[in-house]
């Protein structure tokens, strides 16, 4: 590689690295954890979390990623961002049934850059009720 | 003889009709909340704090108060049963845009005078970058972060968050830089309510400690405040009986007002939630006290309870819709005040905000509400 080129590719991967320092991003790293349940002595149904906070003006990517959950039972979610409703915000229907992990792209002209995404999820019982529980975890930019 | 016994008969049937024609009066009131009030637990709201000496040397048996200097509860100028509506209920570009102009000069920032109205906001500079901008009545002011600074709102670039409470007793152990920023925020809350023409103030409640491998940097948490009581912005620990769902959705999610500062105290970050006019603001001449919302929760809670507070506040719980992807300007917020006795938690992945766990005493029926 020539002088000239070498200097590019420094500069280039200065650049990127930059770059992604620069982006408010979520990860894993931050991802959410709950675990929802009805046992004898104790249920937890409902959880309400902030899982990170948005990139960018006007949209936010979700995935809520569901790690188990009982035969019979379904887990519901929804979302605000910044205080807003958005799209795909879901209001608890459309629950999920299985394991598995889902990404949602919501949109909203009141997002603002760094606006917490906050996600609410409930837990859908099995008709016996005790013995019902999912759990999983949640992150979004 | 018997004449006196007849006059000493007749004086107990006058007393005994007396007595069942008051509590019959008593039952009727009493019908109206379904909640059987004493009289003894209510009071102006002037005089509503008076009893706190008083409550502190009663020895309850089913909770344990806070540490008195613990306590986030100042005087208010009054109790209402409060009806807001939004500052901006036409979402008009025009309201936006003078403001945005002033909120520039607050925030000292130099975008220029061409303000893009083009998505449903007001914004002077780069919206993905740094800029100054208002939704539809909330206002916001962001700066660039290098990599170099501490950023609050990018959680994977930090080691460590410290979540206080502001009160006479944390302020005591708080780091000077930290005391200026609750100062500064306050004072921005101030110069951003005067901007936009709203009703509500803004007091501060929650402070926050960042540190990352570029230094220490701090937030502070705010609450929209009308004549001295806080509107509830707190996430709830337990949500099993809470909704954000529907007409009358619990909107503390739409109540926040944040900021953050850098390791060199400059500011990094604004936001606030909607702005609001007072549409109706009912006077509620007799209050649950303090010393009342005691002797309540002493009275309703089970014979084996034993709870052990951090803190008592006086706030407004805020109901409504939240404001989906078309905006109605008739919506309001109804702001119900209640006395809340707290338990903070916080849950480390999630921002590190302080969540609560409480009973809530509603200052007007005496009802009483668990989240615990």
């Amino acid at each position: 590689m020539t002088k000239f080129g070498k200097k590019m590719t420094a500069i280039g991967a200065a650049i990127m690295m930059a770059v992604s320092m620069m982006s408010v991003s979520a990860s894993a790293e931050d991802s959410v954890e709950f675990s929802l349940y009805i046992s004898n002595y104790n249920s937890v149904t409902a959880k309400a979390f902030d899982a990170g906070g948005a990139a960018k003006a006007g949209y936010v990517d979700v995935t809520y990623k569901v790690t188990s959950i009982v035969s019979g039972c379904n887990l519901k979610r929804s979302v605000l961002i910044g205080g807003r409703t958005p799209s795909n915000s879901n209001n608890f229907s459309n629950p999920y049934t299985t394991v598995g992990t889902r990404n949602v792209h919501h949109v909203h002209s009141g997002i603002v850059k760094g606006d917490r995404i906050v996600v609410t999820v409930r837990l859908g019982a099995k008709p016996s009720g005790i013995g019902s529980a999912a759990s999983g975890k949640a992150y979004g930019a | 003889m018997a004449h006196n016994l007849i006059l000493k008969k007749l004086a107990a049937i006058i007393i005994c009709t007396a007595t069942i024609c008051l509590t019959c009066c008593k039952a009727v009131d009493d019908k109206a909340t379904d909640i059987e009030k004493d009289l003894a637990d209510y009071t102006s709201s002037t005089h509503m704090l008076d009893g706190v000496d008083a409550a502190y040397d009663t020895d309850y048996s089913k909770f344990t108060l806070p540490d008195k200097n613990a306590l986030h509860i100042t005087q208010p100028e009054g109790v209402y049963a409060l009806t807001l509506e939004y500052a901006n209920k036409q979402n008009s570009d025009e309201w936006k845009t003078e403001r945005v102009l002033k909120l520039q000069e607050i925030f000292g920032t130099d975008y220029g005078s061409s303000v893009n109205t083009s998505n449903g906001s007001a914004v002077l500079g780069d919206p993905d970058r740094a800029c100054v901008g208002i939704g539809i009545s909330d206002a916001y002011a962001f700066w660039e972060w290098n990599g170099e600074t501490v950023c609050p709102f990018n959680r994977s670039s930090l080691d460590s968050i410290e979540t206080l409470t502001i009160s006479d007793k944390t302020k005591k152990d708080m780091p000077a830089e930290l005391l200026d920023d609750i100062d500064k925020s306050i004072k921005l809350g101030a110069d951003v309510k005067a901007a936009i023409g709203e009703d509500l103030d803004a007091m501060a409640y929650d402070a926050y400690i960042f540190k990352s491998r570029n230094g220490t940097g701090y937030g502070v948490e705010m609450q929209k405040a009308y004549k001295g009581i806080g509107i509830l912005n707190l996430q709830y620990a337990n949500m099993n009986n809470a909704d954000y769902d529907g007409d009358n959705a619990l909107l503390n999610m739409a109540m926040q007002v944040y900021t953050y500062f850098d390791e060199k105290n400059e500011l990094l970050y604004y936001r606030s939630c909607d702005s609001f006019k007072v549409q109706e603001a009912r006077n509620i001449e007799s209050v649950v006290s303090f010393k009342g919302a005691c002797d309540i929760l002493e009275k309703e809670l089970g014979d084996n309870a034993k709870y052990e507070f951090d803190d008592v506040v006086l706030m407004y719980e805020p109901r409504g819709k939240y404001i989906g992807e078309t905006f109605d300007g008739n919506a309001t917020v109804k702001c119900t005040p209640k006395w809340y006795f707290i338990k903070y938690t916080i849950d480390p992945n999630s921002g590190q905000q302080h969540q609560i766990r409480f009973f809530s005493v509603d200052c007007e029926s005496g009802e009483i509400e668990v989240h615990w």
